[in-house]
């Protein structure tokens, strides 16, 4: 549907990465300012520094319920790559690095070339980082944000299929495949991306590759699910939101304890529809609840009519493609199209066990590019009319632009009031470390020394005051 | 204004403001300026008050005194400012936690401090607070009737 880029096209998309980096800058200021969260971060860091990389690599590639080698490993590489004891600005560092390099992926994957595509751009940018999905992913952090990595390792495959073929891209991509799927387990939706677009007919990255990629995932599922036996979280290990409220492991057995299946149904739909609608929230009907007790906060009606808006251009924008897609022929916006489908579908299927929002992250980076692609082909077919009776196309985008802008300020408010909430639990580091790990500081002789320093150095760090945040505001910003 | 350059201007306003704003901000913070990460300074009851564990520990580990009463500023307590020791600021949080946290850092609570703490809890009906007390059940409920706390 674009029309042929002119002789500016270069312009546009040199522009359209300067944009991206200006949204990632603004984004990173304020995620280099938040301390990380103490939970998993400061375990993580204290086995770094009591063992090795193959004494990790050997204690804990496979532990219960889960198998990320590649995670331990990259934490392990990143803990001793810290020079002169910054740790923070070491991690930190890695973190606004995979921000900055997931933008520009992203960015790259629209192929920005003319004044019509980058007027769409900034949309959905706030789109991507406004999305519930990615402002949990923001937050993250162990201290390696893992779930950044499978954005950027989805995005790394897609570009280069996206590309002429090359021995390098079929090298890259399965080593890409590999690194994701062994850090954690959404990152089979890199393969699920590589497969996907192969099949659609991007040959950037080969057969050979996607085959290679293909054995890599079938030896990971024979490994974990045959050899060591490690299975995957299953009814009852975790709390959950069903129906109107987060439920325990008890309620959640007693409820489905003879038909789990139920529940993993209802996690599946409960995925795919906070992406599409944000409603759900981690699987309960949050909205819902607001309307029926007759007290919708204002955020909530900005993120569902986001979302749904957003969701009604896709579909309109699909649904004249499936025609096409039927006879298996593909221009280049199918095969992203194409992409965003088939991730929402896997990582919505990985979902069943329990619902996690950050869990959502790749198939919400993916659902941007779809609504991008939605509004640029509204605004090509505005370019050729003159007529002002379509001008009330102009009102829903107004809408549009604005509710997302309002969920991207919601993610900086986000990144506030978590520094406050983390700094606060790193002043209690020690005693939380005595509480949930009474023999941490046997570990290493400089263990405490390390804690004590972390501690130190994020109690002074300047964090906003929540109180001096105005009221008014509170109603605008999503607390979740 | 053409229907196209409307449609634009709806869909890049927003967006463009913003970002506009996070590049401000962004560079705003290389000279120093950081209006949207900026921390009042606290006193030790202030940050009490606040349930600021944080600010509680860095200004501690500074020096300051976890027993001395210091002027909490309107409204964060109240809409006047008084004065109470961090224990007592540490009611309005009506959470254990933060007087716990001051506890293990050198607050001391004898009788007197704790009849205040008690009858301040109970009047702010901070239930968490009086179940933290209740766990030590011999030292029993004042009589508040004849305890004076600072509101």
């Amino acid at each position: 549907m674009s029309p042929r880029p002119g002789s500016d096209a270069a312009a546009w998309s040199a522009a359209a990465y300067a944009w991206s980096i200006g949204v990632g800058v603004g984004v990173a200021y304020f995620l280099i300012r938040m301390p990380y969260q103490i939970s998993d971060d400061l375990e993580h860091i204290l086995l770094a520094q009591a063992q090795s990389a193959w004494d990790i690599l050997v204690t804990r590639y496979a532990i219960v319920e889960s198998m990320r080698p590649a995670m331990w490993l990259t934490q392990n590489a990143v803990f001793e790559l810290v020079v002169g004891g910054r740790y923070f600005p070491t991690f930190k560092a890695v973190h606004v690095a995979e921000l900055l390099a997931t933008l520009v992926l992203f960015v790259r994957l629209l192929r920005v070339r003319t004044a019509v595509d980058f007027i769409a751009l900034p949309v959905a940018l706030l789109a991507l980082v406004g999305m519930h999905t990615f402002s949990v992913t923001l937050r993250e952090g162990y201290p390696v944000n893992h779930f950044m990595t499978v954005l950027f390792c989805c995005l790394v495959v897609a570009n280069l299929a996206d590309l002429r073929p090359h021995w390098w891209h079929d090298v890259v991509a399965v080593l890409t495949c590999a690194y994701a799927l062994f850090t954690i387990e959404t990152g089979v939706l890199a393969w699920v991306c590589l497969a996907t677009v192969y099949a659609a007919g991007w040959r950037g990255v080969s057969m050979r590759g996607v085959v290679a990629a293909t054995t890599i995932v079938l030896a990971y599922l024979l490994l974990r699910f045959a050899v060591l036996d490690i299975g995957t979280r299953t009814l009852g290990v975790t709390s959950s939101g069903y129906g109107f409220s987060v439920r325990n492991t008890g309620e959640l057995d007693a409820l489905f304890g003879d038909a789990p299946w139920k529940f993993y149904i209802y996690n599946v739909v409960c995925s795919a529809l906070t992406v599409l609608f944000s409603e759900p929230r981690a699987g309960v009907f949050q909205f819902t609840q607001f309307v029926g007790r007759g007290s919708v906060p204002p955020w909530s009606v900005v993120n569902v009519v986001a979302s749904t808006l957003s969701t009604v251009l896709i579909a309109a924008n699909v649904i004249p493609r499936l025609r096409r897609w039927q006879h298996w022929t593909f221009e280049r916006d199918d095969v992203l199209l194409l992409m965003f489908v088939a991730v929402l579908g896997a990582n919505s299927a990985i979902s069943y066990p329990y619902l996690k929002e950050v869990v959502m992250s790749p198939a919400g980076m993916f659902y941007a590019i779809a609504f991008f692609i939605a509004v640029r082909d509204l605004l090509y077919r505005f370019r050729g009319q003159t007529s002002f009776s379509s001008l009330w196309v102009a009102l829903p985008l107004l809408v549009l632009s604005t509710a997302w802008s309002l969920r991207a300020v919601t993610l900086v408010q986000t990144l506030r009031t978590s520094a406050f909430v983390n700094r606060n639990d790193w002043a209690a580091a020690e005693e939380r470390q005595d509480e949930v790990r009474p023999h941490w500081r046997e570990r290493h002789p400089d263990a405490e020394r390390l804690v004590r320093q972390l501690r130190d150095e994020v109690v002074n760090m300047p964090v906003p005051q929540p109180y001096t945040m105005p009221r008014w505001t509170r109603a605008w910003v999503d607390p979740y | 204004m053409k229907p196209f350059a409307l449609a634009a201007t709806a869909v890049l306003a927003a967006p463009a403001l913003l970002t506009f704003a996070a590049v401000v901000v962004a560079v705003g913070a290389l000279i120093g300026w950081e209006p949207l990460w900026s921390e009042p300074r606290l006193n030790l009851a202030e940050a009490a008050a606040l349930n600021d564990r944080g600010t509680i520990q860095r200004l501690i580990a500074t020096g300051a005194d976890p027993n001395a009463p210091a002027p909490v500023r309107p409204p964060i307590l109240k809409s006047q400012e008084i004065v109470v020791t961090p224990l007592e600021a540490a009611v309005g949080t009506r959470t254990p936690t933060t007087i716990e946290f001051l506890l293990a850092r050198g607050a001391r609570m004898d009788a007197r401090e704790r009849a205040v703490l008690l009858c301040l809890a109970m009047k702010d009906e901070a239930h968490e607070i009086v179940d933290f007390f209740d766990k030590e059940p011999s030292a029993g409920h004042p009589d508040c009737e004849h305890v004076a706390t600072p509101w």
